[in-house]
């Protein structure tokens, strides 16, 4: 035992001896230690703030989906931009009941995921719609205002045929499209419009309406679930506009990001887009690039608030536009563009002008709370449906605001309009098709007889077929793939329970044992010969997922290659330390040192500069993790606020992170040691009578 | 009396490349308790050769080397160094300290590791020995605040300090002044002469042989 208190004494007293070797080694080692210890904190940190942030808000711990997907499950967005296929889950109801028994699941909730779009309406479309409710008020002056608003619009477009007639081949159509916009322009159209409004819309709606740009095209990523039942899972879903869908209502709630980079006007997208980019980016308009281009760009989208004004409001507004831009020109339509020309000096203040004077002047966002949305979807068979689903709110994830990520993408949507928009019949919609069926004498086709006789030949009167047909006038009322009209309007919690989801949420009762629970649904599951898979939220994810191990192993490579770095100066100042004190440790052999008290020796006084520079490191890493606690690391950018789970992460050391950045340095410099140990224990003891001091 | 170090018919070889070079041709030597030897002899001649065979940090091609009854022929190098720790003690030409302990710590070195003595006892020994050479004031200080002088007392109170049967100098002198080289080789002379210590010395230096009880002549690695 006096020989290892020796050998510590010894070990202690060459680390003094050598300190500038042992310095530049421990500086590395500190190093290296910071980075593991404050890398560890910060992945554990990413870790939890994204367990939080996506198992509260649309992932749960668990998924269950079909075990005969094609495509792995995907939640906050995958490669296939929104086209996986995730298989089905025909009845949501026997996954309830298999889990029911599963100690470790706190909830279950159904989920079905789909797509689709939205067809905005032009100016021309709305202001027409406005007209047709003023008319049918009695409202005469707001019909005058929106009429003029309509001669102004046509007044803006009739310019735009000048420059058609040189690439079109069609001079008749744009002939009469001329002649058309006059007609409106002309100041007698007003006192035409009061002889016969509706009949003036109808025709506007016909001839007019395609001239002006159409409207744009949404896209949603619609996810189907219990709504009330997500609302009190998910503790993250906050409405912060409007109120939630009643319960056994249909109805939709969208994403407030999803509102913003969607739905918002794009005069107002594009202010707030400058402004991301020069607070985030620091950027600057400067002369080239895409903010100079896009800023080129938005003077020549003047149309887009011209068409929104009626008289008054461009009365109102033309002197706080000829104040703003300094100009005493009358026109609007150059006062706009002068507005809409932004420079660096300029931004902020048109940006406070624009929020300020225009955007209560125009409609902000295509669509409102309250609004009925026209949703149309491609189902699973490939036909288009359509469904009319009223807008009752907009939500958002508390901590997780403005990200365009896929997470933030989800709007939600009642179970059984999600079932009619992927192309799932109802009960009573299979009753109503049979009817159909019964009523124009459908027959299903035998495959094995013939298929184009009975199809287009063989018994049955071609007459008698007419005359069936002409009983079908109702066939008007049912368009083809359009599902309101026949909707139920309300629904009861055994039809949300009843019928297919494409994947289920787990939520389990203590989510840190998030691989027990995987495995006891897995096989509840499979108990229940159910051919279904789990996985865990970090799988289900998707890319976010997957994004997080990217940073993980770019950091354990880091780390790798600084340690790697390390173990060979550790190597190589120790082999030099070995040569430089050959005569020193044969001395020691010489006088009854063995071989074990050498190496030993050796491994001793690098372990002490490692556990040294560890703990050094340790206590800067503790110090430069305390600090980002306190003050937080921003998000920066969209993707990261979802990683972080909000605007900023407040990264925590635990006793974790300290132990991996001690157990690694201390193991890097004893692997380090051991070919330098070894070679000093060779040192045969005769060298001491060689040696010189 | 007993010889405490027998050389019989040792032979060493040593390979040089595709060459055998013999270092030592069939030396015999016996030497008994208590004697001051010196082995002398030109350099080349294979004195460090025979101090190593003796030293057990060599061991001979054929022939036996017996130390203090132990034959070292067979023993691997765990037991040549135990035998090294526990029977011979070393005097360096170069002293060879270790220059990160002080005079104490240096001397308490072989006790450490033997691990036999308790620290209150390490501790008497060790300032006994270091009395003995007369560096009781410079008890504290580092190899390099030491003369030559007082560095080769440290490396001979660290010889004796485990109460070796043997103690093996090479040119113990070689590196210090005449004046100094003479009070080393009077001192080794008393602690002989006082307790009957056995040192084996080799040596050059014709003042040094003449005060050896025994003189060894080496030439071409033959003793003549």
């Amino acid at each position: 035992m006096s020989s290892f208190f020796l050998a510590i004494r010894l070990a202690l007293r060459n680390v003094a001896a050598h300190a500038i070797k042992n310095l530049v080694v421990g500086v590395i080692l500190c190093f290296g230690t910071i980075v593991v210890v404050s890398g560890s904190a910060l992945l554990n940190s990413l870790d939890v703030a994204m367990r939080r942030s996506i198992t509260t808000s649309v992932t749960g711990d668990l998924q269950v989906y079909d075990k005969t997907a094609r495509d792995q499950l995907s939640m906050l967005g995958d490669m296939n931009f929104g086209g996986s296929d995730n298989g089905e889950i025909p009845d949501y109801k026997v996954v309830k009941d298999a889990l029911a028994g599963t100690p470790e699941v706190a909830e279950v909730l159904p989920m079905g995921i789909g797509n689709a779009t939205v067809f905005g309406a032009n100016d021309i479309d709305r202001t027409l719609e406005d007209l047709r409710a003023a008319v049918r008020s009695g409202d005469t002056a707001r019909q005058t205002t929106l009429v003029e608003r309509l001669q102004r619009i046509c007044t803006d477009i009739r310019p735009e045929l000048d420059r058609v007639e040189a690439i079109t081949n069609d001079k008749e159509k744009l002939t009469e499209d001329r002649a058309n916009l006059d007609r409106v322009i002309a100041p007698a159209f007003a006192a035409e419009f009061t002889t016969d409004p509706m009949g003036t819309i109808d025709w506007m709606d016909g001839h007019i309406a395609s001239l002006a740009t159409d409207g744009r095209l949404a896209y949603f990523r619609l996810l189907g679930t219990d709504l009330p039942a997500f609302a009190r899972t998910f503790p993250r879903f906050e409405i912060t506009k409007g109120g939630p869908v009643p319960e056994g209502e249909r109805g939709i709630v969208l994403n407030e990001s999803m509102v913003e980079q969607w739905l918002k006007h794009p005069i107002a997208r594009e202010f707030d887009w400058f402004q991301k980019e020069f607070t985030q980016n620091g950027g600057a308009i400067g002369t080239s690039g895409t903010v100079f281009d896009r800023v080129a760009r938005m003077s020549r989208q003047y149309r887009r608030i011209l068409y929104q004004l009626d008289s008054e409001e461009a009365a109102v507004l033309t002197p706080l536009l000829q104040a703003e831009v300094g100009s005493q020109e009358t026109d609007l339509v150059a006062l706009l563009k002068s507005f809409l020309t932004v420079t660096d000096e300029n931004f902020a203040q048109r940006k406070a002008f624009f929020y300020a004077q225009i955007a209560p002047k125009i409609r902000l966002y295509d669509i409102n709370v309250g609004d009925t949305l026209p949703l149309r979807a491609f189902t699973k068979s490939g036909y288009l449906k359509s469904l009319n689903l009223k807008v009752y709110g907009v939500y958002r994830y508390k901590g997780v605001t403005n990200d365009d990520s896929a997470a933030g993408a989800y709007c939600l949507v009642d179970m059984p309009s999600f079932r009619d928009l992927y192309g799932k019949m109802t009960d009573d919609q299979r009753a109503e098709l049979a009817d159909i069926k019964s009523s124009v004498g459908a027959k299903e086709v035998d495959p094995s007889a013939s298929i184009e006789d009975q199809l287009f030949g063989g018994g049955g009167a071609v007459e008698t077929t007419v005359s069936e047909i002409t009983t079908l006038e109702n066939l008007d009322s049912m368009t083809f793939g359009r599902v309101e009209d026949r909707v139920q309007h309300t629904f009861t919690q055994d039809q949300i329970e009843n019928g297919l989801a494409t994947n289920v949420a787990v939520i389990l009762k203590d989510p840190a044992q998030g691989k027990a629970g995987l495995t006891a649904v897995q096989a509840a599951l499979d108990k229940a010969g159910l051919n279904l898979q789990v996985i865990d939220w970090r799988a289900a994810s998707g890319l976010v997922g997957q994004a997080a191990t990217v940073v993980q192993l770019v950091l354990f490579v880091a780390v790798g290659v600084l340690f790697l770095v390390a173990m060979v100066i550790i190597n190589n100042a120790l082999v030099m330390a070995t040569l430089e004190r050959t005569s020193e440790i044969g001395t020691m052999r010489a006088v009854g040192a063995q071989r074990g008290f050498v190496t030993l020796m050796f491994v001793l006084e690098t372990m002490f500069v490692g556990v040294g520079s560890g703990v050094v490191g340790v206590g800067i890493a503790a110090a430069l993790i305390s600090w980002l606690h306190g003050v937080g690391i921003p998000a920066g950018n969209d993707f990261l606020s979802i990683l972080f789970g909000g605007k900023a992460m407040y990264p925590v050391m635990e006793a974790f992170d300290v132990a991996l950045g001690l157990g690694l340095v201390t193991l890097v410099s004893t692997i380090a040691t051991i070919y330098p140990a070894v070679l000093a224990s060779s040192v045969p003891p005769v060298v001491a009578l060689q040696g010189k001091e | 009396m007993p010889a405490i170090v027998e050389l019989n018919n040792v032979v060493k070889e040593y390979p040089l490349g595709k060459l055998v070079v013999t270092a030592l041709h069939d030396v015999s030597i016996a030497i008994t308790k208590g004697e001051f030897t010196a082995i002398a002899g030109p350099s080349g001649s294979g004195k460090t050769t025979i101090l190593n065979m003796i030293g057990c940090m060599d061991v001979p091609t054929t022939g036996t080397v017996k130390i203090d009854g132990t034959l070292t022929n067979n023993l691997d190098d765990h037991a040549l160094t135990t035998l090294r720790l526990n029977r011979i003690g070393f005097i360096f030409q170069s002293f060879n300290l270790v220059n990160v302990l002080d005079v104490r710590q240096n001397v308490e070195f072989p006790l450490l590791l033997q691990g036999k003595l308790s620290s209150k006892d390490r501790k008497l020994r060790v300032e006994e020995m270091v009395e003995k050479v007369g560096l009781t004031k410079q008890m504290t200080q580092r190899p390099n605040e030491l003369s030559g002088g007082q560095r080769q007392r440290v490396a001979i109170a660290r010889a004796l300090v485990t109460n070796p049967a043997i103690v093996l100098a090479d040119e113990p002198t070689a590196n210090l002044d005449s004046t100094t080289g003479h009070a080393i080789i009077e001192l080794m002379r008393d602690l002989n002469a006082n307790d009957h210590t056995t040192f084996i010395f080799s040596t050059h230096d014709p003042k040094v042989m003449e005060r050896a009880t025994r003189l060894i002549m080496v030439a071409d690695g033959k003793v003549v």
